[in-house]
């Protein structure tokens, strides 16, 4: 019994004394850009997101796996610049531009710069294709036709690195029909430019001359463009102009490219907006056949009592329905001039607020709103 | 490999080996039946005044700001006995003849004590929102000034080798000997305190824990001594904001106590 004491004392001592575990806690490099005031915010889907703020830009792929940097480390832009500029994601690259001037993001760093002014690009819109080509499109030609009609000729340029190059092409859009350019790109990964009409461009990224041509024959045939469009089951919807706070968009499209039939649909047909408030002034998403558009409310300072301060619908073009969410006012929001941007992507109930103080996450069941970087900080 | 699954298997191989062991030199060898239920378990009262110290494995983090970069700081829930009451039958799986038995214990514990979810030093931790406020302060978590809350729980299971004293009903000798391991968990705190505002649904998951613990007692006739320790200790490792490496200790137990015999 003595000898198989010793034997139990022996081993258990041994076990004490190894089973001590060892964790390590590394300092954690936040992204401080976005602790200061924010001035766009966009949630694409997936994780991404994109934010531009005072002190620099941010850009997460996924979760915690992000890039940042400095006002100092690129052409800053002005606040104005920043609102009003059109943003792309795909294949973990993000282009933005305003006018004539890009900026490239991508885990390799930032390019930044202005397409080419030696020429003509009236009207230009820009993409990033799945494959990760970032490019404009814009009206870089004009002429005449028989009828002695101004005829404008599509141009492509594409960021390359050393600079853009610009691809002529055979696509006109004739002078009654000119409008504002956007960009899709189709299932096939076929470029699709939604003026009047409708360019499919499958060669994008050599010559531009395999393309095919849908004008539309039926409905409302005299649209001009349609803005920040999707393309779904061969028909593409989209807005009558791009949302802005200088220009809100009270009106759809849907033109179905197997029909050659256009439609219009205005939204305060199926979603009842609130009283305060001047419209919809951003698109947010596409989820499928709906849009996801921001209404932000101009009712002031109302306290941290849970009131209505921006909604966001979600307008399905197909089934002609709406569905509207909330952003309630709390004791870090109060006032509806406060929020500088809003991103929010469908697939998730959490919206983006870029605030003076920060980017901040808004729960869209609970109400609940913390400080973005707190969702980076956790056990690990 | 968890070591909490290389424990328990060991521990109970020991007693297993023991027992043979025992079974060899005895011959004679009981097992636990409702039949003889009164002899078969005894009850215990254990009492442990200012001698009882647990602490949490690694639950959350504080984070401090230190320029570039964010300092996390390890948060634990701690528990300071002031005075530590415990029920604890016991039950006797095998009888080796009258000298040695294993045993089960099952302690069910209620302490009079303080409870709080704090670093090392002594930063006391809330899972309130992070505000402004706090990153220009230079804390990323919010802080409270007075400890979470007082009382606390326990309920473990222990099994254990008994040799003399206590072994089994018909032992005389003067003194025995118990060891065992087993597993514990700890509610804390029973009460928080009220001013703190926030829901105990915030605290969510860094309120209870459990532990592998082990068992070293001495059994003298009409009263024992008890010493309980944690089997699965984890040292954190971090750097303070000045840079500085720290380490604390997570994951501890540590009781002392004296038992009462409870009935014959």
């Amino acid at each position: 019994m003595n000898k198989n004491l010793t034997l139990f004392f022996l081993g258990l001592s041994l076990i004490f004394t190894s089973c001590v575990k060892d964790v390590y806690l590394d300092p954690i490099d936040l992204p401080d850009v976005l602790t200061s005031f924010v001035i766009r915010v966009e949630k694409f889907s997936g994780n991404a997101l994109f934010s531009a703020t005072n002190s620099g830009l941010y850009l997460q792929f996924d979760e915690k796996d992000y890039v940042e940097f400095y006002s100092g480390d690129y052409s800053s832009w002005s606040y104005a610049q920043w609102q009003q500029a059109k943003i792309d994601y795909s294949n973990e690259k993000l282009l933005a531009t305003y006018g004539s001037k890009y900026i490239l993001l991508s885990r390799s760093g930032i390019t930044s710069g202005d397409f080419d002014n030696s020429s003509l690009m009236l009207r230009p819109s820009s993409i990033i294709s799945p494959t990760g080509v970032a490019l404009q499109v814009g009206y870089g030609d004009i002429t005449v036709d028989n009828n002695n009609n101004l005829v404008y000729v599509i141009y492509i340029e594409k960021i390359e690195a050393n600079g853009t190059s610009k691809i002529a092409t055979e696509m006109k859009v004739s002078e009654a029909n000119y409008g504002s350019i956007d960009l899709v790109f189709n299932a096939d990964g076929d470029l699709v430019i939604t003026t009047n009409p409708v360019f499919i461009v499958s060669d994008w990224e050599t010559d531009a001359s395999d393309f095919t041509t849908i004008a539309p024959t039926t409905g409302f045939t005299e649209y001009n463009s349609i803005m920040r469009p999707t393309i779904v089951d061969n028909v593409v919807y989209g807005y009558i102009n791009a949302p802005s706070i200088y220009l809100p968009a009270n009106s759809m499209y849907k033109f179905d490219l197997s029909t050659k039939s256009v439609f219009a649909l205005n939204q305060d047909q199926f979603c009842e907006f609130p009283e305060f408030g001047n419209g919809i002034l951003k698109h947010l998403d596409w989820n499928g056949t709906a849009a996801c558009m921001l209404f932000p409310t101009d009712i002031g300072f109302v306290g941290d009592q849970g009131n209505p301060l921006s909604y966001i619908y979600q307008f399905n073009l197909a089934e002609e329905s709406c569905q509207s969410f909330v952003i309630s006012s709390n004791s870090i929001l109060q006032n509806s001039s406060a929020i500088a941007d809003v991103g929010y992507s469908f697939k998730s109930d959490t919206a983006y607020i870029g605030l003076n103080s920060g980017l901040y996450v808004y729960d869209l069941k609970t109400n609940e709103m913390t400080l973005f970087i707190n969702s980076l900080l956790s056990l690990k | 490999m968890n070591l909490r699954t290389v424990i328990t298997p060991s521990l109970l191989c020991f007693f297993l080996i023991i027992g043979i062991g025992a079974k060899a030199q005895q011959k004679s060898v009981y097992l636990f039946s409702f039949k003889h239920l009164k002899e078969s378990v005894g009850h215990e009262f254990l009492l442990s005044p200012f001698l009882h110290h647990t602490k949490s494995p690694h639950l959350a983090n504080y984070y401090v700001n230190g320029g570039s970069l964010i300092y996390p700081m390890p948060v634990y829930n701690r528990v300071y006995g002031i005075i530590t009451a415990t029920y604890q039958p016991k039950l006797r799986l095998v009888e080796f003849g009258s000298k040695a038995s294993i045993a089960l214990r099952i302690p069910m514990t209620l302490s009079l004590s303080t409870v709080d979810l704090k670093t090392r030093d002594g930063n006391k931790y809330t899972p309130s929102s992070v505000i402004r406020y706090n990153i220009n302060s230079g804390f990323y978590e919010g802080s409270r000034d007075n400890a979470l809350g007082t009382f606390s729980s326990e309920v473990g299971g222990l099994i254990g080798l008994d040799l003399g004293k206590g072994s089994t009903i018909e032992n005389g000798a003067k003194t025995g000997l118990s060891l065992a391991a087993g597993y514990n968990i700890i509610y804390g705190p029973l009460i928080l305190r009220k001013y703190d505002k926030e829901a105990r649904s915030a605290y969510k998951g860094l309120l209870s824990w459990g532990s592998l613990i082990g068992q070293v007692g001495i059994i003298k006739k009409g009263y024992s001594f008890y010493y309980t320790f944690g089997l699965n200790p984890t040292r954190v490792h971090y750097d303070d904001s000045l840079g500085s490496e720290s380490t604390v200790r997570t994951n501890t137990y540590q009781r002392l106590a004296i038992g009462f015999k409870l009935g014959k």
